[in-house]
């Protein structure tokens, strides 16, 4: 066995310099008081972004060096990215989503025809021909508006049952979440 | 190799093979050949499509008539759940990977094993262990939830929601690691000359089914996780009365369970090839084409998983988004069954056992994939979600999808498997009443649920009796199918006749081995001298079944 | 072939089915790293969590997470930057067959991730004594913000999953440790060590993420 380290061994296999491992570590100790010392410096929302541009520089260093991505086949970079890119996807497209919550709330439910045939009634209270006060679960996150969400009048009309059971599906699920 | 030819009475002697290589119940558990764990699997999980099956049949006998017959609805909605989620997690998503993957992959690759067999036998015990705590969840207080678990009610449920979860957080272990194994397998243990190109397409539809495996399945994990931090710990995640949200369960949830019916589907298309080719006696048209399709569906089925929520209150915007991408994602699935018709075309179409299982799939699959593409237009959506027209449209794809083309796969490979051939007549007319029960149970469930039959429910108005009675009994047409497949094919296992190499006259390399395979499934490494399709280039004539080798 | 011929080509730690070591252990390295890549989406779905959370409460979370204790962060942080830097290092030496200084690097990684399980600990029974709790068991009075529990639920559920992460990666380097003074590696043979270091390098990367954003809000 040689004493002095080379930079691949008798089988092949790279090996990394002390130096280069120590470098990386030092970087890293040094990019982790920057990201502390950044905080205390106020940049409004791109704080956040400078914060996630410095641990991504200081994970691409673990990933590169430390886990010898650099010298590997892509391939195994290629997994690594893949995962990132779906985790992305996944936040991403939620984030579609949550972050137009609110929009959901100010719509109010109007019937799109109000003389449209799915609002004849045979046996309810409201006259027939009459527009159903659909007023929309999610109008407005007070009580204010529309305090009688008179949903659908139950009739047995299976169609509108349908389409019914739709809104009240969404009612159910509606959340509390957005603000 | 072969044992010596020193045997009394008229017993022939066996060459070594995988089944008596070893014996004892020892050399079962502790195996690490993967054909050995995908028969562990074959009995295992077909014992939990019973199960799922026998759930079925006790809700379609209720259904009969409106209104209680001999349950509670509470029993009803447990026995919906439950078929739900032992059908999905115990049966369906390992099925095709699990049994005929770990069986068949590697030597069509050329390989003596997968890349981890310990691992690969871990997987196995993992899927024990899950089985069972499922089952103790069902005995223990039963599910009610419907198997999406949807919060707020899954987190106030007072059933065993915990254990049922925990055991499907344990299941989805299982198949990561099956997942993880696979690609390993396809990356680094193909034989020589075996290109990425050469190998079968029932390899390439395990490989994109893998990658689905491993990245969705996670998600699944930290979900149900979270749903039990909500129930067991109040954490808050999911509960408006905390701030919490949840729809966004419904997200987390749906991220894995959408890309998870490809799971389901992208196997099944893999086994498809493989029949389609071999039974019409013709190279498979667009090689490449299905290929990428696979690797294409296994990108885009993780795009759009909102298709499940477009009644739920998530922001229209979403629901445009994921409405268009739902419209894209069928592309590849269409792409694949234009080419297996193609297929067929001038083809010497013979019509065995796993053909008729291809050509219902072609049939069945197409309903239920068209029928997807109505459900991705939010209009029409809004209108059918929760009637029997998304249950119809799902047992299509995945029974008339999936499970017909794990039937195919499971006739197809018998032989190899056990060294036995199937009793033919029996396995044509079980297949012809599996497709008439298969069709008289589903099809008059698009007609309800269009009309506003809910699903989930356990009563109904009168005018859809005349529905559920026909599917009903269309469901005991199909459990009459299975039960006569179940007893010829067990039969077989013993005593049916000696089934030769290559039976179907394929082209791929597990028929090039002995059946059943010897322990490292080939005597040398097999030399690739034609591509897995090549019936225009290279001609077998297909042995007789019963001939001594 | 000869017999010594046919050994060395096959040596024991090579598992029948592949074809040579170089083989196994390329096949090693897209099996952990195939894993990694699903222990980064189970993480995901947390780092979802926080995010869809904190765009919905922005002032409450800078408020709550300044119940934090950023020095006890940042001593984490660097203990496990060193930790990542002393198991590579034993790898390394493995690689030059340096069997001593392995078992000395391998012995300060097991060091460094239970003093980082230490303070860890410390940290949740201060949050623990002033009822910053997750979900319904929060009690604490001083955070300004609508449902200041949110923020300890994610806290808890990141740092928690972490921590249970560094507790399964300290008992395998521990077998790793054992293995190693039983003389099951050489500078021909690491591939266990080597992928016990990727998992401890995920874990790192994942800390070094969760660092700043929940220590170090705005």
């Amino acid at each position: 066995m040689l004493a002095k380290p080379t930079s691949t061994d008798e089988h092949g296999e790279h090996v990394v310099p002390l130096k280069v491992y120590f470098g990386v570590a030092g970087a890293l100790f040094f990019l982790t008081m920057l990201t502390l010392a950044m905080s205390f410096v106020d940049l409004g929302s791109m704080n956040m972004l400078v914060a996630m541009l410095i641990a991504g520089f200081k994970a691409s260093l673990v990933a590169l060096i430390f886990m010898h991505l650099w010298w590997d086949n892509k391939f195994l970079m290629a997994i690594f990215l893949t995962a990132l890119l779906f985790l992305a996807i996944f936040i991403g497209i939620t984030l579609m989503d949550t972050l137009n919550r609110g929009e959901i709330y100010q719509q109010s439910g109007q019937p799109i025809n109000p003389q449209s045939a799915i609002y004849t009634r045979s046996d309810t209270s409201a006259p027939a021909g009459a527009p159903i006060k659909a007023s929309s679960p999610f109008s407005g996150t007070s009580d204010t508006t529309q305090a009688d969400t008179t949903q659908t009048q139950a009739t047995s009309d299976s169609s509108s049952q349908n389409s019914a059971k739709a809104m009240q599906n969404s009612s159910k699920t509606d959340s509390g979440g957005a603000h | 190799m072969s044992s010596a030819a020193t045997v009394a009475d008229n017993i022939q002697s066996e060459p070594d093979n995988y089944l008596n290589h070893e014996s004892g119940i020892k050399s079962w558990l502790l195996t690490k050949d993967h054909k050995r764990i995908g028969i562990l699997y074959l009995f295992s999980v077909m014992s939990m499509f019973l199960l799922g099956g026998i759930f079925a049949m006790l809700i379609r006998l209720e259904l009969l008539h409106p209104g209680a017959d001999f349950m509670t609805a509470k029993t009803y909605n447990e026995l919906f759940t439950l078929h739900g989620a032992v059908m999905i997690f115990l049966f369906i998503i390992p099925s095709v990977p699990a049994i005929l993957g770990n069986f068949v992959l590697p030597i069509q690759i050329g390989a003596k094993d997968v890349a981890f067999p310990r691992l690969n036998l871990a997987s196995w015990y993992i899927y024990i262990i899950g089985s069972v705590l499922a089952l103790l969840a069902i005995v223990l207080g039963s599910v009610d939830t419907g198997w999406t678990f949807y919060t707020p009610y899954s987190t106030q449920s007072t059933t065993a929601v915990i254990p049922m979860v925990a055991a499907i957080f344990i299941l989805g272990f299982s198949s990561i690691f099956t997942g993880l194994n696979f690609i390993a397998t396809v990356h680094k243990l193909r034989a020589p000359g075996m290109t990425w190109y050469k190998m079968p397409l029932f390899v390439w539809g395990i490989y994109a089914t893998a990658i689905i495996q491993v990245l969705a399945t996670p998600i699944l994990g930290i979900t149900l996780v979270l749903l039990i931090l909500e129930r067991a710990f109040g954490i808050g995640i999911f509960d408006p009365a905390m701030g919490g949200d949840p729809v966004l369960f419904q997200h987390f949830f749906w991220f894995y369970s959408h890309p998870a019916v490809y799971i389901m589907i992208l196997p099944g298309m893999g086994i498809m090839s493989e029949l389609i080719s071999t039974f019409s006696h013709r190279k498979i048209f667009g090689y490449k084409a299905i290929a990428y399709s696979s690797v294409a569906i296994a990108f885009l089925s993780f795009l759009v998983w909102g298709h499940h929520m477009f009644v739920s209150g998530q922001a229209a915007y979403a629901t445009m988004v994921f409405s268009f991408l739902t419209f894209m994602v069928a592309i590849p699935s269409g792409i694949k069954m234009f080419n297996w018709v193609s297929t067929m075309y001038k083809g010497a179409i013979t019509f065995e056992t796993p053909m008729l299982y291809a050509l219902s799939f072609l049939f069945t699959f197409a309903i239920g994939g068209l029928t997807g593409i109505f459900l991705g237009a939010t209009a029409v959506d809004v209108h059918l979600t929760d009637t029997y027209f998304i249950v119809a449209h799902f047992h299509y794809v995945m029974f008339g999808g999936t499970v017909m083309a794990f039937f195919g796969g499971l006739h197809y490979w018998w032989p190899k498997i056990w060294g036995r051939m199937y009793n033919e007549n029996w396995g044509r007319m079980s297949a012809m009443l599996v497709f008439l029960g298969f069709n008289l149970t589903f099809f008059p469930q698009f007609i309800m649920g269009s009309q506003g039959m809910p699903r989930r429910y356990f009563t109904y108005p009168e005018k859809y009796q005349a529905f559920h009675v026909m599917s009903t009994v269309g469901s005991w047409i199909l459990g009459l199918g299975l039960l006569i497949m179940a007893v010829y094919l067990i039969y077989a296992i013993k005593w049916g006749p000696k089934a030769p190499k290559n039976p179907w006259g394929a082209l791929t390399l597990e028929w090039t081995t002995s059946s059943p395979p010897p322990p490292h499934n080939f005597e040398e490494i097999p030399k690739i001298t034609h591509g897995p399709y090549d019936h225009d280039k290279v001609v077998i004539k297909p042995e007789k079944v019963g001939v001594p080798a | 072939m000869s017999d010594a011929t046919k050994a060395a080509e096959h040596p024991s730690y090579v598992q029948h089915h592949f074809a040579s070591a170089e083989q196994q252990r390329e096949t090693a390295k897209i099996g952990m790293w195939v894993f990694l890549l699903t222990e980064i989406l189970l993480f995901g779905g947390l780092f979802g969590f926080y995010v869809f959370y904190r765009a919905w409460n922005p002032e409450m979370f800078y408020n709550a997470h300044k119940a934090l204790n950023v020095t006890m962060g940042t001593v984490n942080t660097l203990v496990l930057i060193t930790s990542s830097l002393t198991v590579a290092l034993a790898i390394r030496s493995m690689q030059l067959g340096k069997r001593n200084q392995t078992i000395m690097f391998l012995s300060s990684t097991i060091g460094l991730a239970i003093t980082f399980l230490v303070v860890k600990y410390f940290e949740y029974a201060e949050h623990y004594h002033l009822g910053e709790l997750p979900g319904k068991f929060y009690h604490a009075h001083d955070i300004a913000g609508t449902n200041p529990h949110i923020f300890f639920s994610v806290y808890f559920t990141m740092t928690g999953l972490h921590a249970i992460h560094v507790i399964a990666g300290t008992i395998v380097m521990s077998w790793m440790l054992i293995r190693t003074l039983r003389r099951d590696f050489s500078s021909e043979y690491y591939t266990p060590l080597e992928m016990t270091g990727l998992y401890w390098h995920l874990v790192d990367i994942i800390w070094i993420f969760l660092y700043p954003l929940l220590y170090l809000i705005g």
